[in-house]
C-alpha cells in the first residue's frame, strides 16, 4: 500500500510537467492579451502599450516566457498579477477560504440530503415516494443554476419579507453584512441561498446515482444468500447492500472534490461571492496570465491529488482491491 | 387557540429576524437613516477596480472609486467641460500671468493650509514629486502622462508656488494636473510606482474620502477625510462601494434600498424607472463613446496594406453615400436602442471641441437607390445588386460587403442586425462577422484585419478625452496609414485628404481654443462630406440614483463618484 502510494505520487511529477506546458499554451492561445482593453482606451498611447508589453516580457518568445514562469513556480512563486500588481499567491489565498466555505457547505448539504433520498427511493422502487423523488430530481437536474439563483433572489430577497421588520428574508449576496466580518451566524445566513442554488443539482445527481447503485446491488447473489440465511431485511439492506452500493459514490465525490477549490462561477457571480470561480473568470476576461495560470495549475494539482485519494480510499473501503 | 397561533407567528418572526443577523442591521445594508450631513451611501460596482491609483488604470472602473479619494488635483473638469481650480488658487492664464507670453512657463499657486488626509502638509514639493513620477519613463504609468516629457524644469520657491518650464509649448498644461497629486511622504520611489502600497491603501489623499478597508472581491469602504480642504465637506460620513457582478442582483438591491447609487444599470431607463418608482431613477448623460461604421477605402485582400488601389465597391463615393442614405438613424436610436443613445454625425460630439454639424446624407431610400443605379449597380434576381458598368468593380460583382464588429456587446449586435436590414432594402448585402474584442482591436503584428487592410466595413465605438489631438491625428492624418513600416498607424480607412492633414497640423500647434475647435470642425465636416465613416449615435452613460439623495452632479468627464463631497441625503 505504501509503495503504491509513493509510486502514484512520483508518477504525478512528469504528468504535472506536461500539464503545465499544455496549460501555458492554452492560456496563451486565446486571442488578445492583458493590454487589449488598454489598446482602445483613448487615454493610453500606443507607444505606452508597446513599452509596457516590453517591460512585462510579453514580447519574448513563448518558450522563454514559459521557462521564466516555470522557474518561479518551482520556487513556489506564482508571479504577480498584471492587472492588480499583487502576488498571485496572495490573491488565491484570499479566495480559497471563501470558496471552501461555499462549495464545502454545498457538498455537505448535498450528501446529507442525497444519501438518505437515494437509499429510501431504492428501498421501495416504483413507489409513490420513488416517483415523487424521481420527478423532483429530474427537475433539479434540468434547472440551470443561474436561473435558479435569480429565482431565489426574487423570492427570498425581493418578494418575501419578514412580516415584523419588513426586511428581506435573506441577503441578495455577499459573504457578510458590512461591519460583521467574521460573524459566523451572519455568514451562515448569507450562505443559505447560494448553497441552495448550488446543491440542488448535485442532490439530484447524487441521489439518482445512489438509487441505481443500490438497485444494482440488491439483485446480486450475496443479497439473496444473506436473505436466505434469515437476516432481517433491514440488516440486509443497510449493512450488506449499502456498504457495496456506496463504493462507486466515493469515486464520484473524489472527482467533484477539486471544485471545492476551483469554485462555482455562476453561483459566485449571481450571489457576489468572492470565490475562486470569479477570480478565474475575471482573470480570463482580462487575460491576466499569471493569475489564470496560478488558478488552473492549482486546480490541476488538486484533481490529481483527489484521484490518488480516491484510489487509496477504494483500497481501504473494498478489501477485494489490493495494491501491490 | 387563536392566542397560540399568534404566539407561534411571533416566535417564527423572531427566529427569522434572529437569522437576519439581529433584525435591525440585517445583512443587507440597513438603509441608513437619511439625515442631511451624515450617513452612508452604498454604490454598486459591477467589477472590482484593480487599483486606486488612476495613473495605473487600464479601465474606467478604477476612476469610479478613485474620484472619491485619490484623484483630487490642482484642477478638475466640470460638467460643462470647463477647467475649474480645485487645490490651485486659480487657473494659470495669460491674463493673470500664470502662463508666460511665450507659453513656456506655467506658475501654479496652491490654496493655503492644504493638508493630506493623514495631517501632513500638502505643498509645492508634492506637485514637484507628482511631476517627477509622471515624467519618469520607468514609472509604469499607463495613463495621464501626456506632456510630462515636455517639462524641462520645476522650481518651488515657496510651499505654495510651483513654476514649471516646458521645452515647447504644451496646450494641455491644465489637463495634465486634473487627475490627482501623489504625496511624497506616503508613497515611494517613482520607478517603483507599480508596487507602492499607496495604490491599494492610499492613507494620504487630498480627496473627500479616505480608504478604510478593501475587502477583495467584496467591497471598498471609504470614510470622510477629516482634513478635506473644503470646510464642512464632505457631508456624508462613509461611502461603500459594493462589488456586485450580477445586473439583476444590482437592481434588486436598489429596489430594496440596500444601495443608493447604481453604475450602468442593465435595464432601459423606462423599464428601470417603472420598476423602481418612488425609490430611484435612471439618469442618462452623454458618454464619450461614439458609434460609427468605418469603410475601407482601399482594396482588401490584395496583400497591400497601403491606399494604392481603391476598394472595388466602397472606393466609389456614391456607394458610400447610398449606404449613408439607406440607414434609418432615428429608428435605430429610438426604437432599436430605446433612446439610450443620442444623435451624432461626426467625431467631435462633445467637449470643448464639439461640432454641431448637420447630417448630410440622411435617411432617404429613394436617393440611395438612385445613387446605386447611377453608380452602375443593377438589381439582381435575388434582390442584391450586381455590378454593370461600375467605377472599379468588374461586371457581375455582387454588392456584398462584410460588416465586422466585436462580440458580446448587445447594443452593437442590435445595431448590426438593423443595418443589415436597412442595406438589404436598397439591394446591398451586408454579412455580419463578429470577432473577439482582442482581434478587432489587435495589432498589426497580430494580423488584425483593420490594421492590414483586409476588411470592408467595421462597426465600433470610439471615445476621446479632453485632449483629442493624439487620437485624431492618428486616425485621420494621411501619414498614419498602417503598413509594415508604420505598424502602429491608426488611419485604417486609408483616407487621404490634404485639407484634413493641414487642419490636424493646425489643431496640434495652436494654443487658441477657438482656432483648434475650428480646425477639428473642418475635419468633422470632411468626414461627413467624404464618408470614410458614417457616425450613427453617441452612447449615454446611465446611473441609477436613489430619490433620497441630492447634491450629485453627472459629469461626462468624471465618474460616478465625481463631486461626491457635495452629496447628501434629502431632509425628510
Amino acid at each position: 500500500m505504501q509503495t503504491y502510494a509513493l509510486r502514484r505520487v512520483l508518477q504525478t511529477i512528469p504528468i504535472l510537467f506536461i500539464i503545465s506546458i499544455l496549460l501555458f499554451l492554452m492560456v496563451r492561445a486565446a486571442p488578445g492579451g492583458p493590454l487589449t482593453a488598454a489598446r482602445r482606451n483613448p487615454n493610453i498611447s500606443k507607444e505606452q502599450i508597446e513599452a509596457i508589453e516590453e517591460k512585462l516580457g510579453l514580447n519574448d518568445p513563448l518558450p522563454v516566457q514559459y521557462g521564466r514562469w516555470l522557474g518561479g513556480l518551482l520556487q513556489g512563486d506564482l508571479g504577480e498579477s498584471i492587472k492588480f500588481r499583487r502576488p498571485v499567491s496572495d490573491m488565491i489565498a484570499e479566495r480559497i477560504p471563501n470558496t471552501l466555505i461555499l462549495v464545502g457547505a454545498s457538498f455537505l448539504v448535498t450528501l446529507l440530503v442525497a444519501v438518505p433520498i437515494g437509499i429510501w427511493s431504492a428501498r421501495k422502487p416504483y413507489s409513490f415516494f420513488d416517483y415523487a423523488v424521481t420527478t423532483i430530481t429530474f427537475i433539479g437536474q434540468a434547472i440551470p443554476v443561474y436561473w435558479l439563483g435569480l429565482g431565489l433572489i426574487i423570492i427570498f430577497y425581493v418578494t418575501l419579507k419578514n412580516p415584523i421588520t419588513d426586511l428581506p428574508l435573506f441577503p441578495v449576496g455577499g459573504m457578510n453584512t458590512r461591519g460583521k466580518e467574521g460573524d459566523i451566524l451572519d455568514t451562515l445566513w448569507h450562505l443559505v441561498l447560494p448553497v441552495t442554488a448550488l446543491s440542488l443539482g448535485w442532490i439530484a445527481w447524487y441521489s439518482r446515482f445512489l438509487r441505481s447503485s443500490m438497485l444494482d446491488v440488491m439483485h446480486q447473489d450475496y443479497i439473496r444468500t444473506a436473505r436466505a440465511k434469515g437476516l432481517t431485511e433491514r440488516w440486509v439492506y443497510y449493512k450488506h447492500a449499502l456498504q457495496n452500493a456506496i463504493l462507486p459514490l466515493v469515486t464520484l465525490i473524489a472527482l467533484d472534490l477539486p471544485s471545492l477549490f476551483a469554485g462555482a462561477l455562476f453561483v459566485e457571480t449571481i450571489f457576489s461571492w468572492p470565490g475562486m470561480g470569479r477570480l478565474f473568470w475575471d482573470a480570463a476576461k482580462g487575460r491576466d496570465y499569471p493569475v489564470l495560470l496560478g488558478v488552473v495549475m492549482i486546480t490541476a494539482v488538486l484533481i490529481i491529488v483527489c484521484n490518488i485519494l480516491a484510489d487509496l480510499a477504494y483500497g481501504w473501503l473494498d478489501p477485494q482491491i489490493k495494491y501491490e | 387557540m387563536k392566542f397560540k397561533l399568534f404566539a407561534v407567528l411571533i416566535m417564527v418572526s423572531m427566529i427569522l429576524s434572529a437569522c437576519g443577523g439581529g433584525g435591525e442591521n440585517a445583512g443587507v445594508e440597513e438603509p441608513s437613516v437619511p439625515q442631511a450631513g451624515g450617513g452612508t451611501v452604498v454604490l454598486i460596482l459591477p467589477e472590482e477596480p484593480t487599483t486606486l491609483n488612476y495613473y495605473l488604470a487600464d479601465a474606467a472602473i478604477v476612476r469610479q472609486v478613485a474620484d472619491a479619494t485619490t484623484m483630487t488635483g490642482l484642477v478638475t473638469i466640470n460638467e460643462d467641460g470647463d477647467f475649474v481650480p480645485v487645490l490651485a488658487q486659480e487657473l494659470p492664464t495669460l491674463e493673470n500671468g500664470g502662463l508666460s507670453e511665450d507659453y513656456l512657463t506655467v506658475t501654479w499657486k496652491l490654496k493655503e493650509g492644504l493638508k493630506w488626509s493623514d495631517g501632513e502638509p500638502l505643498t509645492s514639493d508634492d506637485v514637484r514629486f507628482t511631476i517627477e513620477v509622471l515624467s519618469n519613463p520607468d514609472s509604469g504609468a499607463l495613463v495621464g502622462t501626456s506632456g510630462f516629457d515636455l517639462i524641462a524644469n520645476v522650481e518651488t520657491p515657496d510651499d505654495l508656488t510651483t513654476v514649471i518650464t516646458y521645452s515647447s509649448p504644451y496646450p494641455g498644461y491644465l489637463d495634465q494636473f486634473a487627475y490627482g497629486l501623489f504625496p511624497r511622504h506616503a508613497t515611494g520611489a517613482p520607478e517603483e510606482m507599480t508596487s507602492w502600497d499607496w495604490n491599494r491603501t492610499p492613507i494620504a489623499v487630498a480627496g473627500p474620502f479616505v480608504i478604510q478597508s478593501w475587502e477583495s472581491g467584496k467591497r471598498i469602504t471609504l470614510t470622510r477625510n477629516p482634513n478635506y480642504f473644503e470646510a464642512g465637506k464632505p457631508y456624508l460620513d462613509e461611502v461603500v462601494f459594493e462589488i456586485v457582478p450580477e445586473p439583476a442582483a444590482q437592481t434588486a438591491m436598489m429596489l430594496n434600498g440596500d444601495a443608493e447609487y447604481h453604475l450602468w444599470p442593465g435595464e432601459f431607463k423606462a423599464d428601470y424607472d417603472e420598476l423602481l418608482k418612488g425609490k430611484a431613477q435612471q439618469y442618462l448623460i452623454p458618454g464619450i463613446w461614439n458609434m460609427s461604421i468605418d469603410f475601407n477605402l482601399s482594396a482588401p485582400f490584395d496583400g497591400d496594406p497601403s491606399a494604392s488601389a481603391p476598394h472595388p465597391i466602397l472606393g466609389d463615393i456614391r456607394v458610400r453615400q447610398a449606404i449613408a442614405h439607406a440607414i434609418n438613424y432615428q429608428s435605430l436610436q429610438q426604437d432599436v436602442l430605446q433612446g439610450t443613445v443620442s444623435d451624432s454625425t461626426n467625431p467631435f460630439a462633445y467637449g470643448w471641441y464639439e461640432c454641431e454639424l448637420p447630417r448630410k446624407y440622411g435617411y432617404d431610400v429613394e436617393e440611395a437607390n438612385r445613387l446605386l443605379d447611377e453608380a452602375g449597380w443593377v438589381l439582381g434576381s435575388d434582390g442584391i445588386r450586381v455590378a454593370k458598368g461600375a467605377l472599379y468593380a468588374k461586371d457581375g460583382t455582387r454588392l456584398s460587403l462584410e460588416l465586422q464588429g466585436y462580440t458580446a456587446f448587445d447594443p452593437l449586435q442590435l445595431t448590426e442586425e438593423f443595418i443589415v436590414e436597412n442595406l438589404r432594402a436598397v439591394g446591398v448585402e451586408a454579412r455580419i462577422q463578429n470577432y473577439d474584442f482582442s482581434i478587432i482591436f489587435g495589432s498589426y503584428e497580430d494580423n488584425s484585419p483593420r490594421m492590414i487592410g483586409d476588411y470592408d466595413m467595421l462597426i465600433f465605438d470610439r471615445g476621446f478625452t479632453t485632449e483629442p489631438q493624439g487620437y485624431n491625428f492618428d486616425a485621420y492624418h494621411s501619414s498614419r496609414i498602417p503598413s509594415a513600416e508604420n505598424p502602429i498607424g491608426g488611419n485604417y480607412f486609408r483616407w487621404i485628404n490634404p485639407q484634413v492633414d493641414a487642419a490636424l497640423e493646425l489643431a496640434g500647434s495652436s494654443f487658441d481654443i477657438e482656432t483648434r475647435q475650428q480646425a477639428y470642425c473642418e475635419v468633422g465636416q470632411a468626414v461627413i462630406d467624404d464618408l470614410p465613416q458614417i457616425y450613427l449615435y453617441l452612447f449615454q452613460d446611465g446611473y441609477g440614483i436613489a430619490d433620497s439623495l441630492e447634491g450629485y452632479t453627472l459629469n461626462t468627464w468624471g465618474s460616478m463618484s465625481w463631486g461626491i463631497q457635495d452629496w447628501k441625503y434629502k431632509q425628510p
